[in-house]
């Protein structure tokens, strides 16, 4: 049947110019990621003794670093690393943050009490130690330094996930399933997913910024991964260890890290704008109608035309 | 997996039990030092074909009693039998399956919120079909074309979301929804006290009805006495969460034997003193309370109303139980015989010029 | 910057000393366009309210009345303006006075009331503070003063136990006693005029008689002139010496409460009169009206109820159509009614 409205268009959210903006930096981010290594105009692993710390020119546009090699190519390389490493770890902490947050809600006193203490657990971690702890138990690799970013990220989606989703299981729409007989699953499904999911959509963005953030301050302190292969932090990294031979360099690295990331959080807050996700938490919860019963003799709510 | 109880309507030999039945139920709401006994030994019965008004102020418990019949409360004590069937008792598993044969349906207040707006009307109504597990599409839509027949709405509405259709059109899809598990008994809360007064007298008509080509039996909560009158059969007063009256309509109105009753009706608003009011034997000012004394010294035991009651007396320290008073008529009140006739006593005893013209 | 509310305005007699007789409020063929002037909400609206007299607007919602009730107020919604027509209030003309001028006037001369009074007081502080504060600011009394004023007024609209009440924040108080509150700051200058918004809408029946039987009292005991609006045909039968019955915008019958009870003579007043059935709790078939009002501000020739009218004529969507004295003080919009009044 016809005439369900889209959860959002993406039509009503370019209509922010912010919006289009941010669209079409991580449109080329996207692009970089997929095929970075392939448009690079040299390789970025190619070595020149010749032509160390060169500043911008023809031929390297963004010139050359410690060793020569071509600073725009490393960074096109580099971007798919630190961008797919970075989804990864928001992909984990969206699995293990969104299901559990949404299941809260219907399974029961005790299992939300425990997700929550999990939740706030995980919060506390120190977050370095543990990724440290879990690369050095899995190998020192990137991809397995994001599994414990993601399972850092999930808190945030939990949290997000359940408010959300409290504001929309207790709506009378709900009520009146139940009364056809409705589980919970057909709930879910029917009734709360689609009203939650621009929260995740914010929280997705946000936390994409987060784990690229985190992404490069790894590679930065060189956990998870093994030179010479090019990520951003790593780039910024080395840059920092040559300042006094290239003080340009670092902007250069940080400028692409610090657009991205800005380009994120500007498509989240047009996603919260448009959805009014971002609003949930003035909204207190909507009493059922019990909460009428319950004062005093003289007061009654009626509604008129 | 619990199986699921046998079906109690397939089999109603003559002389069954009610539709529905609630046994002495109580219910409490809140926790701790915040509950509160919202329902106190509350005992109903509903018929079919029965159109029962349910009555009461706020505070009064009526839409408690509503969510306590479909089971969105529990019952803290007592039951509720459905033919027999105490589906209080009635937990998940056993109690979806009971649901989904959607022998009992409640129609919300307020059709804003009991309404999902992000769904179209044909979905909303569908739902509880294919909650069922109905698939065949061609089947459902013909029960929804058909549900929304019922409530005299046309096919356009099909494609609209709640938003986009009136207030009085939003109350019928959701009488339409109730309507397409083929519900035996209905129960509405407040279902017009948000639509003006022609809309609403349109769904009331609507209701009684379906009452009769349905056979439904339906329970309607409402403060509005005067359109209550025009299709109840019967009409139940609550106050502070229990039953003072219980009878037929025309009889309870025009001669109420429960003076909070005779105080609903008298303070109901009408034609001012000028016309004769034959339905109004009693005036507001002899049914509140003048003493400017402390009220009756009522321990927890006592009559629900006697504080406001100005015809309490010693004996209205212990809660009067529903007594029979006619054919299918009940009161709890220790005075029911005596208060009308102080009542007048006292009215004749004032120096009014003109006892049947008095006002409140 | 305090305004000193105490100075009479030039223009206007101070409160309390100018004459009780003649007009406490009228409006002459007031018209209201919402929108920003995009269309006409309120078309041509007449009435006149006199001291001690309770009048009521009644109608469904979108008829209007409650925007003429706010233009007289001054406390018209964005978008909305006065585009023509007079509003005068004890015989001097407000229609464009100033915002300062709308203060002065609050209070002293006019009062009110509306639907939700928990929303027009301040859910921190106690009920009698805020009493208080208005009798000082508009009457200049010292706190002792203001303090016995605060409970003879509590006392006067029927709260018990008025020290109690005066201390208590309005979480305390239940939806009738918070009425009583703000039925008391309204009069609490000793206004002439009381208007009162649908005051009793969302109380339970019976303190919704109670508030009814105090703003009678209140009229028979100060003179005080009533402004009532609802949609309650009951409440306005109830409790009105006059009615004046909106519909679309326009007003269409006005009239003696009485008479237009008894003998309404536009053929809508007489399908709201079967529809509300007013006091009758007798076993009936319930009445509709078939049909949809106007949209606000629509455009239509002649008659706006004749889409809906069982007994409309031709002649009835021909031309604007006039009120015409159908009695003593007592008109209807209606060509038929007009025809019969010309026939007798």
């Amino acid at each position: 049947m016809s005439g369900r409205r889209p959860v959002i268009g993406p039509g009503s959210i370019l209509r922010l110019p912010s919006a289009r903006i941010a669209v079409g930096v991580l449109a080329v981010i996207a692009i970089l990621a997929a095929f970075g290594s392939t448009l690079a105009p040299q390789n970025p692993l190619a070595i020149n003794a010749n032509a160390l710390f060169q500043g911008p020119s023809a031929h390297h546009l963004l010139g050359t670093d410690y060793l020569g090699r071509d600073v725009l190519s490393r960074l096109m390389a580099g971007t798919r690393l630190s961008v797919l490493t970075a989804l990864e770890a928001v992909g984990i902490g969206l699995v293990l943050g969104a299901i559990p947050g949404i299941a809260t809600v219907f399974m029961g006193r005790s299992f939300d009490f425990t997700a929550n203490r999990v939740s706030d657990a995980l919060m506390t971690f120190p977050s370095i130690f543990f990724v440290v702890a879990v690369t050095a138990a899995l190998g020192n690799g990137l991809v397995q330094a994001m599994i414990p970013v993601g399972i850092l990220l999930a808190p945030a989606f939990f949290r997000v996930t359940r408010a959300a989703t409290l504001e929309h299981a207790r709506a009378q729409y709900v009520e009146a399933a139940e009364l056809l007989g409705a589980s919970k699953l057909h709930v879910i499904r029917v009734h709360v997913l689609r009203k939650v999911l621009p929260n995740i959509m914010v929280t997705t963005a946000a936390m994409t910024a987060a784990a690229l953030l985190t992404v490069s301050f790894l590679t930065f302190l060189g956990i998870g991964v093994q030179p010479p292969t090019p990520t951003w932090g790593g780039i910024l990294s080395s840059d920092l260890d040559y300042l006094s031979q290239a003080p340009w360099a670092p902007f250069i690295p940080g400028a692409l890290i610090a657009v991205t990331v800005g380009a994120l959080n500007a498509l989240a807050d047009a996603v919260r704008d448009r959805s009014g996700a971002g609003t949930l938490v003035a909204s207190p919860i909507l009493p059922t109608d019990l909460s009428l019963e319950l004062a005093d003799g003289d007061r009654q709510s009626r509604s008129i035309a | 997996m619990t199986a699921a109880p046998p079906d109690p309507m397939t089999a109603a030999p003559a002389g069954a039990p009610p539709l529905l039945a609630v046994e002495s139920v109580d219910v409490t709401l809140g926790r701790g030092w915040r509950a509160n006994q919202v329902l106190s030994g509350v005992d109903l019965d509903v018929w079919p074909g029965e159109i029962v008004g349910l009555v009461g102020e706020t505070g009064s418990g009526k839409t408690t009693l509503a969510r306590t019949v479909v089971g969105l409360v529990n019952p803290k004590r007592g039951r509720i039998l459905l033919a027999g069937l105490p589906i209080s008792a009635l937990r998940r598993g056993a109690r979806r399956a009971e649901r989904r044969r959607g022998h009992v349906q409640l129609v919300f207040q307020d059709p804003l919120r009991s309404l999902d707006p992000d769904l179209t009307v044909a979905e909303i109504v569908a739902e509880g079909l294919r909650i069922r597990g109905q698939t065949d599409g061609d089947e459902i839509r013909r029960r929804v074309t058909s549900a929304l027949e019922q409530v005299s709405l046309d096919a356009t509405v099909l494609d609209r979301t709640p938003g986009q259709i009136s207030g009085g059109q939003r109350q019928r899809v959701s009488i339409a929804r109730a309507l397409a598990v083929e519900p035996r008994l209905l129960i509405c809360d407040e279902p017009v006290s948000a639509l003006d007064a022609s809309t609403r007298n349109y769904v009331l008509r609507l209701l009684d009805q379906l009452r009769t080509s349905l056979g439904l039996a339906i329970v309607i909560i409402s403060h509005d006495l005067s359109s209550l009158a025009g299709i109840a059969d019967r009409v139940v007063v609550l106050y502070r969460g229990r039953i003072v009256e219980d009878g037929p309509v025309d009889r309870v109105f025009t001669t109420p034997r429960h003076p909070y009753t005779a105080l609903l009706m008298a303070s109901a608003p009408s034609m001012r003193q000028h016309s004769v009011r034959h339905d109004r034997p009693f005036s507001l000012r002899q049914l509140r309370r003048t003493d400017p004394g402390p009220a009756l010294q009522a321990g927890p035991g006592a009559c629900v109303f006697a504080a406001r009651c100005p015809f309490a007396a010693d004996v209205c320290a212990v809660q009067p139980p529903l007594t029979a008073v006619g054919e299918g008529w009940s009161v709890a009140c220790h005075r029911h015989e005596e208060w009308a006739a102080l009542a007048q006593s006292a009215r004749l005893g004032r120096t009014d010029p003109c006892p049947l013209s008095s006002s409140g | 910057m305090a305004i000193d509310n105490r100075d009479p305005l030039p223009d206007l007699a101070p409160v309390g000393t100018g004459p009780r007789s003649g007009e406490v409020l009228r409006l002459d063929d007031l018209h209201i366009s919402v929108h920003g002037g995009a269309a006409t909400a309120v078309r041509g609206v007449s009435l006149q309210v006199r001291p001690g007299e309770i009048v009521g607007l009644v109608g469904e919602s979108g008829s209007g009345k409650t925007l003429t009730c706010r233009a007289t107020l001054g406390v018209l919604p964005p978008g909305c303006a006065v585009e023509s027509g007079l509003v005068s209030f004890g015989g001097v003309d407000v229609t464009s006075l100033s915002r300062r001028g709308w203060e002065r006037l609050h209070g002293s001369q006019m009062g009110a009331v509306f639907q939700d009074p928990a929303s027009y007081l301040n859910p921190a502080i106690a009920v009698g503070p805020q009493l208080t504060e208005v009798v000082r600011v508009k009457l200049g009394l010292g706190r002792r003063a203001a303090h016995r004023r605060a409970l003879e007024l509590f006392e006067a609209v029927g709260l018990r136990q008025p020290e109690r009440v005066f201390r208590q924040i309005p979480a305390e108080l239940s939806g009738g006693m918070l009425q009583r509150v703000m039925i008391a700051i309204a009069i609490s200058c000793d206004p002439q005029l009381l208007v009162a918004d649908e005051p009793t809408t969302a109380l339970d029946v019976t303190i919704q008689a109670e508030v009814l039987e105090l703003l009678q009292r209140l009229r028979d005991e100060r003179g005080l002139a009533v402004l009532l609006v609802s949609h309650d045909l009951a409440v306005i039968t109830q409790l009105c010496d006059r009615i004046a019955v909106f519909y679309a915008g326009e007003i269409v019958e006005s009239g003696p409460a009485e008479e237009i009870t008894r003998r309404p003579r536009h053929p809508y007043t007489q399908a709201l009169l079967r529809v509300a059935s007013v006091g009758d709790f007798r076993r009936r078939e319930l009445e509709v009206i078939a049909g949809q009002p106007p949209r606000a501000g629509e455009d239509i020739t002649g008659c706006r109820f004749a889409a809906r009218c069982p007994v409309a004529v031709p002649e009835c969507e021909a031309g604007p159509v006039r009120p015409v004295p159908v009695g003593e003080r007592h008109e209807a919009r209606c060509v038929l009614a007009a025809r019969a009044m010309v026939a007798s």
